[in-house]
């Protein structure tokens, strides 16, 4: 795995800004880790038709792409879940029972997402594969209307999943999913849950999971900082984060090859003073866990790695008050949420100025070309496009990004 | 005064006092007119290219100016074809690698200590982020800040290929002047929004640039009038956070390399 760390200093109007965007990555020639997943899919009702079909020809992708070595399972939920196919090894006869298993879903009434995730965890836990960390994927289209449905729970879930170590992925479909359950479960392992439009989309999407999945070369990944001649230093990436003494270490999750993850720290220098930051990152790869000490470089403003700081600190402000306007706008709150979005046009324009390196500008720009149409003229599908907005925010906070060319490459 | 007595007057003032400015470019732009039928979109960089190898040099710039106008009128028309014709996909690497170069050398205050990246091109071509954190590298490995000639080939001949394509000279006591870098970043500029639009989108801005009406492109392309104006909002869009706190020049550059590249 490699580190970089690159370190900005703003000189506002009455204070020294530091940003230090701190980068790990694993080069697209390491080998992957094997996979030992749990992939859980929704039956229910709503999914009857296309969504179910593109769901299953989804999951064969994977059944596709697993190696000998690799562990899948199956659990399939509607009202009630069921381990369809035990978590086990995909030789000839496990890929066979996948896939059977796959060709013959029916779908049935009720959402069961609490039990089935807790059974998909129960899945996982049943079988030790050393060296490997256990997975899981839920795909799902709708709100969990059997067993506890409250977001505490889920909440509550995330965590658990979390303590044990198990790496929660999430695809949400079309606009009647709950946003905030998939976050709530996804991102205390460091995840960010994906949206998808429409069952035409899902392929695309899966694409973009396998290269993740598929390419998992390092785990447990964090980072320690700890600063000097600074008032105070921040996590501006939404990993989760914890303070040990006078260090705030983050966990970034897993790094997978070729798609390098970032944790942006903003702070405060004290006045006039020296400052520093040092860092520390490690990460397990093939079951070794290496500790390094991460140099950090201090970049001008202007140049491109300065520029691609500041562009992630732009980039998250952006993703959040992109989010907020369209919740102002479900609560009818047309004011509020034409300021915010004046805000996140604000730094879209800061983004295009500086024109960063890596910062996907036109997924930006047509997010918020739609929210301005829904602000100014009530116009677009506006459940759909909250929880679009809702997992960009999501994937921008946890740096999971996917470029397009990776989803095609790897489809 | 005849072309080829602009020209020398353009060379010899900036062999005199490092000045290049915007009529001095067009001077050697008339003289490479017309020469080895350059796409308009690859012009400036092929003049770019043809000032870097021929004109910043010290040695082969005052082998220029030894010369009778006519004479150098020629030589420019000749040696500007060679830099067209040459060595198509190595030269063009070389022009575009030396760009990056030169911007990491004006943005890097110091070596960095971070060594050489594995990678310093992607996809999308050279990646800035990399270029500069490679020519980083350079500058730790020779202990001093590197010439832009340095820094270039020696990414050229670690990350590209194992030479220059043909090695520029090595004396150079002038800048490379501002008004060209001008014209490459707001070719760079335009690329980038370019890369922004959908292909539907480029075709409308095209008709914009042409003085079309938003309605007739949008009858002749069988698209609704409703997703038109939604695409020219867009369009719109892109253009004020492009445009924006630029000044009028940079603006009209861009809209000129908007055109040369549609």
């Amino acid at each position: 795995m490699h580190w970089t760390a690159w370190a900005v200093e703003h000189r506002g109007a009455d204070a020294r800004e530091v940003h230090v965007l701190v980068t790990a990555g694993v080069s697209a020639d390491e080998p992957r880790a094997p996979v030992m997943l749990n992939l859980l899919v929704d039956r229910s009702g709503s999914m009857k038709g296309a969504p179910l079909a593109a769901a299953v020809e989804a999951a064969a992708q994977f059944v596709e792409l697993a190696r000998p070595d690799d562990f899948l399972g199956l659990v399939l939920f509607d009202g009630v879940a069921e381990q369809r196919v035990p978590v086990s090894l995909m030789d000839a006869k496990g890929k066979r029972a996948m896939s059977d298993a796959l060709k013959g879903i029916q779908t049935g009434r009720g959402t069961a997402l609490h039990q089935a995730i807790t059974l998909g965890l129960k899945g996982l836990q049943r079988t030790l594969v050393p060296g490997r960390r256990p997975q899981m994927l839920v795909l799902t289209d709708g709100e969990p209307s059997v067993g506890p449905d409250g977001l505490d729970a889920f909440q509550e879930l995330g965590l658990q999943l979390s303590k044990a170590n198990v790496s929660v992925h999430a695809l949400g479909l079309a606009k009647h999913y709950v946003a905030e359950i998939l976050d709530a479960i996804t991102q205390p392992s460091g995840n960010a849950f994906e949206h998808v439009d429409g069952p035409e989309g899902l392929g695309e999407a899966m694409g973009g999971l396998c290269a993740r999945l598929f390419g998992h070369a390092a785990s447990e990944v964090t980072v320690r900082v700890q600063p000097q001649g600074l008032a105070a230093i921040t996590c501006r990436h939404g990993f989760p984060t914890a303070l040990e003494q006078d260090a705030l270490v983050v966990t970034i999750g897993d790094v997978s090859k070729g798609l390098a993850r970032r944790v942006l720290l903003s702070g405060t220098a004290l006045a006039d003073g020296e400052w520093s930051v040092l860092l520390h990152g490690s990460g397990r790869e093939r079951n070794d866990l290496r500790h390094q000490r991460v140099e950090f470089e201090l970049v001008a403003e202007d140049s491109a790695r300065g520029r691609l700081v500041l562009g992630v600190s732009h980039e998250l402000d952006l993703v959040s008050a992109e989010t907020a306007a369209w919740l102002s706008l479900a609560r009818k709150d047309l004011e509020r949420a034409e300021e915010q979005l004046e805000d996140a046009e604000g730094h879209l324009r800061a983004i295009v100025g500086l024109a960063p390196e890596g910062v996907p500008v036109r997924r930006h720009l047509e997010r918020l070309g739609d929210l301005r149409m829904a602000v100014e003229r009530g116009e677009g599908d506006i459940p759909l496009l909250i929880r679009r907005a809702q997992s960009a925010r999501a994937g921008t906070n946890v740096s999971q990004v996917i470029p397009l060319q990776v989803y095609r490459q790897r489809k | 005064m005849s072309d080829g007595g602009r020209l020398q007057a353009a060379i010899a003032a900036f062999d005199r006092d490092g000045v290049f400015g915007e009529d001095e470019y067009l001077a050697l732009k008339r003289a490479v007119a017309g020469v080895g039928r350059v796409d308009p979109q690859l012009l400036d960089g092929f003049v770019g290219l043809f000032f870097e190898r021929h004109l910043l040099d010290d040695a082969r710039r005052a082998e220029l100016l030894a010369m009778a106008p006519d004479e150098l009128l020629r030589a420019v028309r000749h040696r500007f074809k060679q830099v067209v014709a040459g060595d198509g996909d190595a030269h063009q690497a070389w022009h575009a690698l030396s760009a990056h170069v030169r911007d990491a050398l004006r943005a890097l205050t110091g070596p960095s200590r971070a060594g050489f990246p594995t990678a310093i091109a992607g996809p999308n071509g050279f990646s800035s982020v990399a270029v500069e954190e490679a020519v980083g590298a350079v500058w730790a490995e020779l202990g001093r800040r590197p010439t832009m000639q340095e820094a270039a080939q020696e990414l050229f001949a670690r990350y590209v290929r194992g030479s220059t394509p043909d090695p520029p000279g090595t004396t150079g006591s002038r800048e490379f002047p501002s008004v060209l870098v001008a014209r490459l970043d707001a070719q760079r500029l335009a690329r980038g929004m370019l890369e922004l639009l959908s292909d539907d989108e480029k075709r409308l801005l095209r008709a914009q640039l042409d003085g079309e009406s938003v309605d007739g492109w949008a009858q002749l392309n069988g698209v609704s009038r409703a997703t038109a104006y939604r695409m020219l909002s867009r369009v719109k869009a892109l253009c004020r956070l492009s445009f924006d706190d630029r000044t009028r020049h940079t603006q009209l550059a861009v809209l000129d390399a908007l055109r040369g590249q549609l």
